[in-house]
């Protein structure tokens, strides 16, 4: 994760913004896997999954299937 | 008891009791009361389990991003279940597991205040708790008769005397008293709690209270009722956690804030009554000479009700079972 982006997740995780928290992760994990790197992918996409799971956000599901594509599931 | 429990409600209603002990390295779960969204997360590597107790999610479980595991079932790592029951407003767990379902145990006294098996609500302001120098069974004894009504509450002896009372004493399960002659608060101001839903008219002006063996002293009223469990901290000393239930409307509006701090503030007189007596017999009860008592075939009828149930308890606990005994000679003659 660049470092501005590392400052962002420290920030939302400080103010329990938990769809920012998630919404970073996943943004992480886009980016990793348009570099072809599919474990750093799946590792954000699966902190983003956790996280969206217990606040019951909307994004759990979708987290869930891509890495469920990934066979990381 | 020290055992870490978590009591859940989930979407549909539903009590489910756990050990709150995550399966994979024995964390605490939840530590505090908080709103469960949709799954526990335990604190440390973030296994995730839903209200049911089954485990949903094992983040990275077998590297990272990769999340399951041939090793990890999450069909075998479910939250270990609890057998719990609900009734007016007490959840009561069996920890060991080998008791009495908690329907069959309940049948009796759910029978009796049937117009009680509803849904019962506890204000913000509805509760106290009392430090009591006296073993919780004395606290049990104690609120099983109404014997010493007239001299430990002369406030409530003034309405309901001891000769409106009369004992519960047919069953093996729980004891106590009920009265003929209750009187609502706010009669005469205008306001009072209003009634729970179907309530008949037997409960016009009765009152009942019993003591549900081990440690739950139960009242039922038509307008309100209360728990206090019994929390027995050592040989001599017990907290007493007492709650008062009402209608939804009762328990929240503000309108009747006034009528349950009264209400509250009217039974922790009567229970702060009974200190001086049950620590009293706590400090009897150390004379040398003491012989256990002398009940009245009368008056005390209740409390021997819990006499027999402790005794057969204690002796059930003391009777190997026969199984055991055999598997104790199988060893032996190896």
């Amino acid at each position: 994760m660049p470092a501005p982006a590392e400052t962002l997740l420290k920030r939302a995780l400080a103010a329990d913004d938990h769809a920012e928290v998630v919404r970073l992760y996943t943004a992480a994990a886009d980016q990793a896997e348009l570099s072809n790197n599919i474990d750093e992918a799946s590792f954000f996409l699966t902190q983003g999954w956790i996280l969206a799971l217990q606040h019951d956000l909307a994004d759990s599901q979708t987290l869930q299937q891509r890495l469920y594509q990934l066979g990381r599931l | 008891m020290g055992m870490p429990l978590l009591l859940v409600r989930d979407h549909e209603g539903e009590i489910g009791l756990f050990q709150n002990t995550c399966r994979h390295r024995g964390m605490i779960l939840v530590h505090e009361a908080t709103h469960i969204r949709r799954v526990i997360r335990c604190p440390y590597h973030s296994w995730c389990y839903d209200l049911k107790g089954e485990l949903k999610a094992t983040p990275h479980v077998g590297g990272p991003g990769r999340n399951s595991h041939e090793a990890i079932r999450l069909d075998d790592l479910g939250l270990v279940r609890i057998r719990a029951g609900e009734f007016l407003g007490v959840v009561f767990a069996n920890i060991s597991g080998n008791a009495p379902s908690f329907d069959q145990s309940i049948a009796q006294l759910k029978s009796r205040w049937a117009d009680f098996d509803q849904d019962v609500f506890c204000g913000t302001d509805s509760s106290s708790t009392l430090n009591v120098r006296t073993n919780w069974k004395l606290a049990v004894e104690n609120y099983c008769e109404s014997y010493h009504l007239p001299w430990i509450h002369p406030g409530l002896n003034a309405y309901s005397k001891l000769a409106d009372h009369y004992n519960i004493d047919d069953r093996p399960g729980y004891s106590g008293q009920g009265t003929r002659v209750y009187r609502q608060l706010g009669v005469e101001g205008g306001t009072r709690f209003p009634d729970f839903d179907g309530i008949s008219d037997a409960w016009n002006t009765a009152g009942e209270y019993v003591s549900l063996f081990p440690n739950v002293l139960l009242g039922v009223h038509r307008d309100h009722c209360f728990a206090m469990v019994l929390e027995p901290v050592r040989i001599d000393h017990t907290v007493e956690h007492l709650r008062l239930f009402y209608t939804e409307e009762a328990a929240s509006e503000e309108r009747f804030a006034p009528l349950r701090r009264e209400n509250l503030n009217l039974w922790s007189v009567v229970f702060n009554e009974d200190i001086s007596v049950v620590e009293g017999m706590q400090r009897g009860r150390q004379g040398i000479y003491f012989d256990g008592g002398h009940f009245s075939p009368v008056m005390d009828a209740s409390t021997a009700v819990f006499h027999r149930w402790v005794a057969q308890t204690l002796d059930d606990a003391c009777s190997p079972e026969p199984i055991q005994t055999q598997a104790l000679i199988d060893a032996r003659t190896r």
